[in-house]
C-alpha cells in the first residue's frame, strides 16, 4: 500500500467510511511510515477542530423578522389567484412589473418602434393592391401607434403598451404580414405588446423574489431569483397570445390598464402600479410615492422615504395603496395612501 | 431532526405548521450561511432569503428527497449565487504569512487562535469545497447527503472534502509554524 492510497484511507477514516479490514491495512502502513503518521495526526487534529467549530445561532429570530414579508407573500398570492381566475383586460389592474430600463430610454425606443411600424406599413402599402384590406390595416396600425406615442406627454398613458423596442420590432416584423393577410382590422405591434403585458399582480420586493425576466414578451433585464409570486397559468396565457389580441383590447381603457413598473436598483428606483379599476396609478420614484389619476394629474404626493421599496400594491377595491419600504438597517415600514382623502399613514 | 408529520402538514397548506417548521430549521439555515458567507450580516440576509424561499416553495418539496438536504440545497445555492465574494481564494503555495506568537501562550488563548485560524482557512477555500466542509462538519451530513444538497456526484464530494482538508491542514500547519502553537 503506497502513501497516496493511505492518504485516501486516512481521509475516509475521519468520516467513518473505512471498514475494519481497510483500517487495519492503513494502520499497518502508518506505523512504519513517519510521514504518513505525521499527516494522520494533523488530519485527525484538523477534523477534531472542525467538529468543534462554534455552533453559531442567529442573533435574533429570523422567522420573526420575516413574518411581515411572509404575510405579504400570502397577500400577493391571493391577489394573483383572483386576477388569474378572471383573466380579462380589466382585471390586470394591480400589476406591477419591474424592469431595469430607464423611462427615457424606453420612451425613445418606443418612438422608434412606432417609426418602424409606420415603415412596415408603408412597405406593405407598396406591395399590396387590395385597397379595402389595406385601409383597414393602416388604420389599425395607426391607431396603435398613436396610442403608444401619445403617452409621452401623459403620465397615465406613459404606462402604455410598449415593451422594449427590440421585442416590439421583432413582433412588428413577424406579425405584420400574417395579420394583414388574415385579420386586417387588428393592429399588430401595439396589440401584441399590450397583450403581453397583461400579467397578474406582481409586487417588486427588491430582494430578488420577483423575477422580471419571467415576463413573457419582454426581454428586459431580470434580477436573479425565483419567481414566487405569479401563477403559472398566466405565464402560459401571455406567452401564447402574442399576435392574437382581441380588438377591444385596443381601446383606450385597454391601454390604460396596461401596467409597467420598473426599478433601477442602482440608480433611482421607479416602480408603478395601477389600481384595479384603473382610476389611479401609483409611481414610486425619487424616494416617494406619487399617485396619479386617470388623466395623469398628480393627486397625491407622499413623503420622501429613506430606503428601498420592497413591495407595493392596491387594495382590491382600489381605494387605498400600500407600500413597504426597507430601510438601510433591514427594518421595514409599511405605509398606506388613501388618494381620495389625500392621506398617507404609517401602519 | 424535523417531524415528518409537521412537514406534511406544512406542504398541505397549514400555515401554522409551516411557520413552526421554519422556526425549527432557522438555526441550521443560519449556521450554514454563516460559515459560507463569513460574516453575521450577510448570513442573516442569506438565511432570511432562504427561509422565505422555503416558505414559498414548500409545495415543490417532494418527499422522496430528505427535507434537510432540500433545505440545505436552498441555503447553499443562495449563499453561492448571491453572496459570492470577490475575495479570491488563496492557493496553498502563496500562503506563507507568519503570525506572531504574541506574548500570551496560555492554552485558552491558543484555542481561541485556533478557532479563528480555522475560520480564516475555511474562508480561503473555493466555494464548493467550503460548502462540502460546512455540510460535513456543521450539519453532520454524510457523503450522500452532501451530494444531494449540492447536486454533486458522490466522488466529487469526496474529492472536494479530501482536498479541502488537505489544504486546511497545510494552512494550519503554517499558522503553527508561525509560532502560535509550535
Amino acid at each position: 500500500m503506497n502513501c497516496q492510497e493511505v492518504m485516501d484511507y486516512m481521509q475516509r477514516e475521519l468520516d467513518g467510511d473505512l471498514s475494519v479490514f481497510e483500517s487495519v491495512k492503513a494502520h499497518e502502513h502508518i506505523r512504519q511510515c513517519a510521514d504518513c503518521a505525521a499527516m494522520y495526526e494533523r488530519l485527525k487534529r484538523l477534523s477534531a477542530e472542525l467538529e468543534n467549530l462554534p455552533k453559531v445561532t442567529p442573533p435574533i429570530s429570523l422567522v420573526d423578522a420575516i413574518l411581515p414579508k411572509l404575510d405579504e407573500i400570502d397577500r400577493v398570492k391571493a391577489a394573483s389567484a383572483d386576477a388569474g381566475a378572471t383573466d380579462l383586460p380589466g382585471s390586470a389592474g394591480t400589476t406591477a412589473r419591474t424592469s431595469p430600463r430607464r423611462r427615457n430610454s424606453r420612451f425613445s425606443l418606443r418612438i422608434l418602434s412606432g417609426v418602424v411600424a409606420a415603415g412596415v406599413v408603408a412597405g406593405v402599402f407598396l406591395v399590396m393592391n387590395d385597397p379595402d384590406r389595406l385601409h383597414d390595416s393602416i388604420s389599425g396600425n395607426f391607431a396603435a401607434t398613436e396610442s403608444s406615442s401619445s403617452g409621452s406627454s401623459d403620465p397615465m398613458l406613459m404606462m402604455d403598451a410598449s415593451t422594449d423596442a427590440s421585442g416590439a420590432q421583432k413582433r412588428f416584423g413577424a406579425a405584420m404580414p400574417a395579420d394583414i393577410a388574415e385579420a386586417p382590422a387588428q393592429g399588430t405591434g401595439a396589440d401584441s405588446s399590450a397583450d403581453s403585458l397583461k400579467q397578474p399582480a406582481r409586487v417588486p420586493s427588491g430582494d430578488g423574489l420577483t423575477d422580471s425576466g419571467a415576463s413573457p414578451g419582454s426581454d428586459t433585464g431580470s434580477t436573479e431569483g425565483e419567481d414566487v409570486m405569479s401563477p403559472p397559468a398566466v405565464l402560459d396565457g401571455a406567452g401564447d397570445r402574442i399576435g392574437v389580441a382581441e380588438p377591444d383590447e385596443r381601446t383606450e381603457d385597454g391601454v390604460q390598464l396596461v401596467i409597467t413598473g420598473f426599478a433601477d436598483q442602482k440608480g433611482g428606483e421607479l416602480v408603478e402600479s395601477v389600481s384595479p379599476d384603473g382610476s389611479y396609478t401609483a409611481v414610486f420614484a425619487d424616494s416617494r410615492v406619487v399617485v396619479y389619476d386617470r388623466d395623469g394629474n398628480a393627486r397625491f404626493e407622499g413623503e420622501a422615504r429613506q430606503g428601498s421599496i420592497a413591495a407595493m400594491g392596491w387594495s382590491e377595491d382600489g381605494t387605498y395603496f400600500r407600500y413597504e419600504i426597507r430601510l438601510e438597517d433591514g427594518t421595514e415600514e409599511i405605509y398606506r395612501i388613501d388618494p381620495a382623502a389625500g392621506t398617507e399613514t404609517k401602519e | 431532526m424535523v417531524e415528518p408529520s409537521l412537514i406534511r402538514a406544512a406542504r398541505e397548506g397549514d400555515r401554522e405548521a409551516l411557520i413552526t417548521l421554519l422556526r425549527e430549521i432557522e438555526t441550521h439555515v443560519y449556521r450554514t450561511a454563516y460559515y459560507l458567507v463569513g460574516n453575521e450580516q450577510d448570513a442573516m440576509d442569506a438565511a432570511q432569503e432562504a427561509l422565505i424561499r422555503i416558505y414559498s416553495k414548500i409545495g415543490s418539496y417532494e418527499e422522496k428527497a430528505q427535507f434537510k438536504t432540500w433545505v440545505q440545497r436552498i441555503v447553499t445555492n443562495i449563499c453561492i449565487d448571491k453572496f459570492r465574494r470577490s475575495k479570491p481564494t488563496v492557493s496553498i503555495e502563496e500562503h506563507e504569512m507568519v503570525f506572531e506568537g504574541k506574548e500570551s501562550v496560555e492554552g485558552e488563548v491558543m484555542a481561541a487562535y485556533a478557532a479563528k485560524d480555522i475560520r480564516e482557512a475555511i474562508d480561503r477555500l473555493p466555494e464548493h469545497h467550503r460548502a462540502v466542509v460546512v455540510l460535513r462538519y456543521l450539519q453532520d451530513f454524510s457523503y450522500n447527503e452532501i451530494a444531494d444538497s449540492l447536486d454533486l456526484p458522490l466522488n466529487t464530494v469526496k474529492s472536494y472534502l479530501f482536498r479541502a482538508r488537505q489544504q486546511l491542514q497545510v494552512l494550519l500547519r503554517d499558522y503553527q509554524k508561525g509560532g502560535v502553537r509550535g
